[in-house]
């Protein structure tokens, strides 16, 4: 791990805020410093990128996505980007990246998409489809969800 | 979902305030009090619709790596390997999918020994035929907001 980030911090600020009205207090506590030098914190990581966001983070199916799926598509290479972008600018995809085909395993743009019923699965699957130029595509449906969690520095490193 | 809790979730999910008190400039944002924000965003995460709220760390930037990975499952071992690989703390996300490749999980590792070893450990469960990993090439998207 780089000099450059403080692993005692992040062991700390990955941790989820509490739903009270100081949020902050307790972390910068632990870490023996002032709130607003903890905030200062977030946002220099923020700024860097090694924090992506802080945010709320909402459960799919609860927020009443039940239908979801991984889709991948074989694309030219010379198009992947072109159909990246149309891919991210739909608000029902969350997550779009190229990733690495095989002679057996063609597909190299992969996007997931969330719908709240059947028939908007099969509409969106379909929207999708039609607006990405592709030799192929999979949809890979969400089927049952074993673990969805995030990756924690442990506490002794 | 009523109105205000929509409309309370998409400012957590979109505009987190880093302040010492977001709550308040939230409820302030929409129009309730700091305790009446509270209150239906605590039901909103006992209902657990709303998961957390927390930095996202972006794991590449501070020496890790992560994958995709897509495992071919016999059908009738597949809660039973989904559940080992579960158990991996390097492992965040795991689902079914229909299709030949099965399970699909997220990996995220600190030096090619450690992805090696989790490989050959799956590899090595009863009903896994096949594994391959799909490395993100480039990233168009993350988006972890959700329009509701």
């Amino acid at each position: 791990m780089s000099d450059l980030i403080d692993k005692k911090t992040l062991s700390v600020i990955q941790e989820p805020i509490e739903l009270v009205s100081e949020p902050f207090a307790p972390f910068a506590e632990k870490l023996g410093i002032d709130t607003e030098t903890l905030l200062q914190k977030i946002k220099d990581y923020l700024k860097t990128g090694v924090i992506r966001r802080f945010a709320g983070i909402v459960k799919h199916n609860k927020a009443g996505f039940a239908f979801n799926a991984m889709v991948a598509f074989e694309v030219d290479d010379l198009l992947c980007d072109d159909a990246g972008g149309k891919l991210s600018s739909l608000s029902f995809v969350s997550h779009c990246y190229r990733r690495t085909p095989y002679t057996d395993w063609p597909y190299n743009l992969y996007a997931m998409m969330h719908a709240r019923s059947e028939n908007e699965f099969s509409e969106r699957i379909s929207e999708i489809k039609n607006i990405i130029s592709h030799r192929s595509v999979l949809v890979l449906q969400s089927l049952k969800e074993y673990k969805k969690s995030h990756y924690q520095i442990k506490k002794s490193e | 979902m009523t109105e205000i809790e929509r409309k309370l979730l998409n400012i957590v999910q979109t505009a987190f305030p880093l302040n010492a008190r977001p709550f308040k400039t939230i409820a302030e944002k929409a129009g309730i009090t700091e305790d009446t924000c509270l209150s239906h965003l605590r039901k909103l995460a006992d209902k657990g619709i709303l998961r957390t709220i927390r930095a996202v760390i972006d794991w590449r930037k501070t020496g890790f790596s992560t994958t995709l990975v897509g495992v071919c499952v016999a059908s009738d071992r597949i809660d039973m390997v989904a559940d080992e690989i579960s158990l991996l703390d390097q492992v965040t996300h795991n689902y079914a999918r229909d299709g030949e490749r099965n399970l699909w999980f997220t990996l995220i590792y600190e030096s090619e020994k450690d992805k090696a070893d989790v490989f050959n450990k799956i590899t090595g469960l009863d009903g896994v035929t096949d594994l391959k990993e799909f490395p993100a090439e480039k990233l168009y998207k993350i988006g972890l907001v959700l329009d509701v």
